[in-house]
């Protein structure tokens, strides 16, 4: 099985807890995969974040050569040399822990950045954003979520994918949700952790980090 | 005798057609298996995908 047809399925199995990620997932021409087996160039990864924009598709970067948090960092500082990314230390407010929190921005155009979410295997990510790869997926359209209106100004994430595909009334919507919100506390319960520290944090990693982090982040 | 399978041949796109023409690269994707982008020499540098089937199985 190829990495991305194996990540889609592991998607498609809600293991992400978002129930709209699953649907996504599991739907044909809904999701843009890249996968690069070395460390990417910054213009590449641009290039396809450029590609999902034209095409109103979420983007799925899967990195298969990435084994260790060393690998990630050197895969973020070849990223940082482009002008649209913005690597950051972030401090989610109320955890207490030595974990670095990485938060990781793409500019999509002047005034909107956005807010790329995390996932690789590593102890220190929180259980649903464990995936089998290091991946850094994202939505590089503009607030295109007629259901979310809490959104804000300068920044899309994944709340504001555009879901028209997926043809949900506003009751089924709110029913997703509640089911998402549900499901992300069950599977984040042992060992305990909260869905918001990782709103704007798209890597959580061991303090070890922190020292390699340093030239990368600004 | 029975005939030898042929392996399929991959699509491909060059990285200078992937940066130039982005409606391309996702008709490619859109394809079953998906596209490689290959530099110069031929060689693969990333594949660019799109589910070309929905799981039943999650259905």
């Amino acid at each position: 099985m190829s990495a991305d047809d194996h990540l889609r399925r592991w998607l498609a199995q809600g293991l992400t807890g978002c129930q709209f990620a699953a649907r996504i997932a599991r739907e044909r021409h809904r999701i843009l995969s890249f996968v690069v087996p070395a460390v990417a160039d910054e213009a590449d990864v641009s290039g396809f974040f450029d590609a999902c924009r034209e095409a109103r598709l979420p983007a799925i970067a899967i990195f298969t050569g990435i084994r260790t948090e060393a690998a990630l960092v050197e895969q973020l500082a070849r990223l940082s040399e482009g002008d649209r990314w913005q690597i950051a230390e972030v401090s989610p407010e109320g955890v207490a822990t030595d974990d670095v929190f990485v938060g990781v921005d793409w500019r999509v155009r002047a005034g909107l950045v956005s807010s790329v979410m995390g996932f690789a295997p590593f102890a220190s990510m929180p259980v649903t954003r464990r995936a089998p790869y290091v991946c850094m997926a994202a939505w590089l359209g503009e607030h295109d979520n007629p259901h979310w209106t809490k959104f804000e100004k300068g920044i899309v994430h994944f709340l504001d994918t555009d879901l028209g595909g997926l043809e949900l009334t506003k009751a089924k919507y709110q029913a997703l949700t509640k089911a998402s919100v549900d499901a992300t506390k069950e599977l984040l319960k042992d060992p305990p952790d909260d869905a918001r520290y990782y709103r704007r944090a798209a890597f959580r990693l061991s303090p070890a980090a922190r020292a390699l982090l340093r030239p990368v982040t600004r | 005798m029975a005939k030898k399978p042929t392996a399929k041949k991959r699509r491909t796109i060059t990285i200078e057609q992937f940066h130039r023409d982005h409606s391309a690269v996702i008709a490619a994707a859109k394809k079953a298996g998906g596209v490689d982008v290959v530099n110069a020499d031929g060689s693969v540098r990333f594949h660019v995908s799109s589910p070309h089937a929905a799981l039943p199985e999650f259905r």
